[in-house]
């Protein structure tokens, strides 16, 4: 059925017109069951009912089946503001939110050389507050994602080519309004910038603008523009409905160097100055920046270790060292059985995974026995290694935390803490080594990103896996009879940071235990009976007599299952349902505050 | 049809069918907005960029406006310098 949809793509892909798009998208429906539903609303100024061919299959391209919503011509300010309206009505999972400078700005249009440095600075004000208050309006009524499409440079200016000169000039304020909108736009939780500027430079302003059908219809985009822009649509859409992946699993051989290392040697392989060891350095710089931005990096390679350490150790020109990986494998076992144990050592699911090797059997194979590996073949021709790996948008995110720039470097501290686990004679001994410390802390700013990350992504340690939008955070934080705590977890190896989330409710004399929820990379170290205790305490503040919680078994979360019977909790719901309750007096608790953390108290709380 | 066809008219009618999601058979050079359900303002535009497309040709806006029948737009491929 896959093998269809993929046949139908190539038909697009070889000859990408725009009656291509029309007749594949009006094909779709049939492969609608085997693809993630979304529902997208597009909302504009100006007449965007030709894109959504166009949306629909570069969706489906991403393993999405979008219902798209248009909304009426030059309503979007309306939709957004308006509760009651058909785009809230809807039910959309993502609102594009698209507008034109023209709309959005007259005067830096029609009028631009009447402004000075003062009048654009507050026309770019008022407009970016103007988008603010309408998407602040929308988040009351919506929790869909909401994207607002930033601005494309004009294709001409009225000064010429003196606007890279002006002191006040149509660029440079188009520059600083899309970076306002950037800043200001991304403070809104579950708010997000479409870069139209990057996207229409990409492709040429040349093929981005068709004024023709701009004044004979309002619609201003050429058709390599709605390609472009959908592409865009749906890449994020992705992002926003399907799992990140997570680590990058690398081949050696003609992927990170040129030729086989057992073959040609260390001085033999293709890496440094001249076509094509320049281009495998340049690579390797790529991957670094990857690794640097949170991608965990692997090493699954048929060779000879020694060989390979001497590479790592003597070659001049390697970029990527060891401590950049997070687990390697350099042996001659079938590859899909060494990422299932790198997926193990590091406690990442395989769907996390992606796979990069030259070899078509490798690739082949690992698409075979593996099929939830993003598995991207390295192209021969090594110029164009880095476009084909991110091409695949494996690692695309919204929004980038300071917890994703440590990732690499966590890891090798995880790494670290394994190798002292196996060294230590107990788990006691072990996890008092540890030295650990934690902070306990009330939903900040600070913390947002992160905690929204994990109560939307964690699988494995977590009771009730309750998924809430940014905006019913937002909402729990705020309301008195409701709280949203985070652990944060430093020892001797590094600072783990925030690795566990509580959300209480307290009603009744009763504190209602949500959600509880840890990082799979702290399970096993006592940190889920130091939150508890941290709850056991906050309850007996508020006077309530009962702290009480669900169960929900999934397929995923079996290592919290025994939480509640761990920590003196009574089984209070019938046995035999799926998911069960349990109630713990907190006079007459057991749980202490476990002995191998210390309780670090943050001078804010 | 007078010209002498090389093969641009099929290649037109069937671009114009994938837009409107009709049957070829039923265009001809007299079918227009009015006669088929269709062909509304959207598909008029999009008419236009897979004509385009397919022809590698470049409409004025004015062309695009009188494109009122499916003869029309051949009218505006021959000024483009299309044998159809």
């Amino acid at each position: 059925m896959l093998t269809a949809l993929n046949e139908l793509l190539q038909t697009v892909d070889a000859r990408p017109t725009p009656a291509a798009y029309l007749a594949a998208s009006r094909q779709l429906e049939r492969f609608t069951d085997r693809l993630q539903p979304v529902r997208v609303a597009l909302l504009s100024s100006f007449t965007i009912e030709p894109l959504k061919p166009y949306l629909q299959v570069e969706c489906a391209r991403r393993g999405l089946a979008a219902d798209v919503y248009v909304g009426k011509f030059n309503t979007a300010r309306q939709e957004l503001l308006d509760p009651a309206g058909e785009c809230v009505a809807y039910g959309p999972d993502v609102v594009f939110v698209a507008e034109l400078l023209g709309d959005v700005c007259p005067q830096l249009t029609t009028d631009f050389l009447a402004l000075n440095d003062d009048d654009v600075d507050q026309i770019i004000d008022e407009a970016v507050g103007n988008a603010v208050s309408a998407i602040g309006a929308f988040r009351h009524a919506s929790s869909a994602a909401v994207v607002v499409h930033n601005f494309a440079m004009p294709r001409r200016t009225v000064l010429g080519r003196y606007d890279g000169m002006a002191r006040v000039s149509e660029a440079d304020a188009i520059n600083r309004l899309n970076r306002r909108l950037a800043r200001d736009i991304s403070a809104i939780p579950g708010a997000y910038v479409l870069d139209v500027c990057g996207a229409a430079a990409q492709v040429g302003y040349r093929h981005w603008y068709d004024d023709r059908l701009w004044f004979l219809a309002r619609t201003p985009l050429a058709a390599p523009a709605l390609e472009a822009l959908a592409r865009e649509q749906a890449a994020i859409s992705r992002v926003l409905r399907l799992p990140a992946r997570k680590c990058l699993a690398l081949d050696l051989d003609n992927t990170l160097w040129g030729g086989v290392l057992g073959e040609a040697g260390v001085a033999g392989i293709a890496l440094g100055s001249g076509y094509p060891g320049n281009a495998y350095h340049h690579f390797q710089h790529c991957v670094l920046q990857l690794h640097r931005r949170g991608v965990v990096l692997a090493l699954i390679s048929k060779n000879n270790q020694h060989d390979v350490d001497e590479v790592f150790r003597a070659h001049p020109d390697m970029v990527l060292k060891p401590e950049h990986f997070a687990a390697t494998r350099i042996n001659w076992q079938l590859k899909p059985d060494n990422l299932l144990e790198i997926a193990d050592e590091l406690s990442l699911g395989v769907d996390s995974f992606v796979f990069f090797d030259d070899d078509t059997a490798e690739c082949s194979l690992m698409r075979h026995a593996l099929p939830e590996v993003m598995t991207v073949q390295a192209p021969q021709d090594a110029s164009r290694l880095f476009e084909v790996l991110i091409g695949a948008e494996a690692f695309d995110r919204l929004s980038i935390t300071s917890e994703d720039l440590r990732r690499g470097q966590m890891y090798q501290e995880q790494t670290a803490r394994k190798r002292a686990a196996n060294a230590s004679g107990s788990i006691e001994e072990f996890l008092r080594s540890l030295d650990m410390s934690a902070a306990i802390r009330s939903l900040d700013a600070f913390a947002f990103p992160r905690v929204a990350n994990l109560i939307e992504k964690t699988n494995q340690f977590n009771l009730t896996t309750r998924r809430y939008s940014a905006t019913d955070l937002h909402a729990m934080a705020s309301d008195p009879t409701q709280a949203v705590f985070y652990l944060q977890l430093a020892d001797r190896f590094g600072d783990n940071g925030i690795v566990g989330v509580a959300v209480l409710r307290h009603h009744d004399r009763i504190v209602d235990l949500d959600t509880l929820l840890l990082s799979c990379r702290v399970i096993g170290r006592t940190v889920e009976t130091a939150l508890l205790a941290f709850i056991i305490e906050w309850a007996q503040e508020r006077g309530a007599d009962v702290v009480e919680g669900d169960f929900i078994p999934t397929a995923k979360n079996a290592a919290a299952a025994d939480f509640y019977a761990r920590h003196g909790f009574q089984r209070i719901s019938e046995t035999g349902s799926a998911a069960s309750r349990w109630r713990l007096a907190v006079a007459e608790t057991p749980v202490q505050w476990p002995s191998y953390i210390q309780l670090h108290v943050p001078a804010t709380a | 049809v007078t010209t002498v066809d090389d093969g641009s008219l099929s290649r037109l009618l069937s671009t114009i069918a994938t837009v409107l999601d009709v049957d070829a058979s039923v265009l001809s050079d007299e079918v227009s907005p009015g006669s088929i359900e269709a062909w509304d303002s959207l598909n008029h535009l999009n008419i236009a960029m897979a004509v385009e497309s397919e022809f590698g040709v470049s409409f004025s806006a004015q062309q695009v406006m009188d494109m009122g029948s499916i003869g029309l737009i051949r009218e505006a491929l021959r000024e483009q310098g299309v044998n159809i």
